[in-house]
């Protein structure tokens, strides 16, 4: 009975996650809410816990995968990455006490474990953090799994000169279409900083397009 | 009916219609420059499929094995006594080794010349995050002459921060982790 449950919960999950529309309404919030206490608590209780951490991957995956990629930009790492922030999603799961959303708790994990390999991966090859992610945009074009033109390409190496904070909130802005308040929880600041960050951003993008072409 | 004479029942947040061009603006713009361009990033055939048994087995590696708890046999009783005899043994010759050659004094943590410590950390990769480090010492416990050993004023503090610091919003800490 438990797992049918948990496999009907999905289902709804998953409906409510992939319709943009249905994203913004009331009712879809009240229901994140609730299917997140429960998520939240099978998750906490050792014999349902790992039917539920299964269905937290199934439910955010694709999700988180994008919000790493966009931050490491390889495939490869964006794998290694979102495995370690799995393993520590079900590793301190206990310790989350429910004072933020847990989807933002998980995104928040996700960035700085993003951030944190970035850091480390640049130390190893002896380069400073932003010297690499210029780097890595500038050799997109030989990557098998990018298939951006001309002017995505170019999109990608103008983020890449951003600071990592305004490279962060674009990234959720732009391609990720989340909203403030969202990322206000997930980055931990506030929204008025936010709107300051992204418009300074988009200008910036917008600069170095004009500038290239 | 004369609609005006009703109250206007709905709110809108303070400040809202004021920011609302420049996003506007913003989202205009961008898109003219950019052209609406559509995801450029793949992954691999049949990822997100894979991915479920993938981080399964991750974590299965993660986790430490736990052995039942079975009735205690001689022999088993034999093999404790045994080990134990071997620790108390190699944990005598480890004390004995820690001696100093030259003064005959039990080596410390304070024998350790500070140049050393830094060297350690400095040429070791210890793969620690900040939050990790924040995470394993509260820093209720810590006050800053734990650390510095000349006093400084708090003027010079704001100095500093004003001259070094972008933006003030990454000195804070995040919450849950």
């Amino acid at each position: 009975m438990p797992s049918d449950l948990l496999r009907i919960t999905a289902w709804i999950g998953r409906f409510l996650l992939n319709h943009s529309l249905v994203r913004k309404s009331k009712r879809y919030n009240a229901f994140v809410l609730i299917a997140e206490e429960t998520l939240v608590a099978q998750l906490k209780q050792k014999d349902s816990q790992n039917q539920a951490f299964e269905f937290l991957v199934e439910t955010y995956k694709e999700r988180l995968y994008w919000h790493i990629r966009r931050i490491v930009l390889d495939h490869h790492d964006t794998d290694d990455v979102l495995q370690n922030t799995f393993i520590k999603i079900y590793r301190n799961i206990d310790g989350f006490k429910g004072e933020s959303k847990l989807y933002s708790w998980m995104y928040r994990i996700s960035t700085n474990e993003a951030l944190s390999f970035l850091k480390t991966k640049s130390k190893k090859l002896g380069i400073p953090n932003e010297t690499l992610l210029e780097r890595t945009a500038g050799n997109l074009q030989e990557d098998v799994y990018f298939e951006g033109d001309t002017i995505q390409l170019q999109l990608q190496k103008a983020i890449a000169t951003l600071p990592e904070k305004q490279k962060l909130v674009f990234n959720m802005k732009y391609f990720e279409e989340l909203k403030y308040e969202e990322i206000a929880e997930i980055l931990d600041t506030s929204v008025g900083a936010l709107k300051a960050s992204y418009h300074l951003a988009v200008k910036k993008i917008e600069t170095l397009l004009k500038t290239t072409n | 009916m004369n609609l005006n004479k009703i109250n206007n029942p709905f709110k809108i947040p303070d400040g809202y219609l004021d920011g609302l061009s420049a996003e506007l603006k913003d989202a205009v713009s961008l898109e003219d420059t950019i052209g609406g361009s559509n995801e450029a990033f793949q992954v691999p055939e049949g990822y997100f499929d894979s991915l479920n048994a993938k981080i399964s087995t991750a974590i299965s590696k993660e986790q430490v094995r736990v052995l039942p708890i079975r009735s205690i046999t001689f022999q088993q009783k034999y093999l404790a006594a045994a080990s134990v005899a071997v620790i108390f043994i190699l944990v005598s010759f480890a004390v004995l080794l820690t001696k100093s050659p030259i003064t005959g004094k039990e080596m410390s943590f304070e024998d350790l010349a500070s140049s050393e410590i830094e060297y350690y950390f400095e040429f070791n990769e210890l793969d620690i995050s900040t939050y990790e480090i924040a995470e394993m010492i509260p820093l209720e416990q810590v006050e800053i002459t734990d650390i510095i050993d000349s006093p400084f004023r708090e003027e010079q503090v704001l100095d500093y921060l004003n001259t070094n610091i972008e933006d003030f919003e990454d000195l804070n800490l995040e919450n849950d982790e």
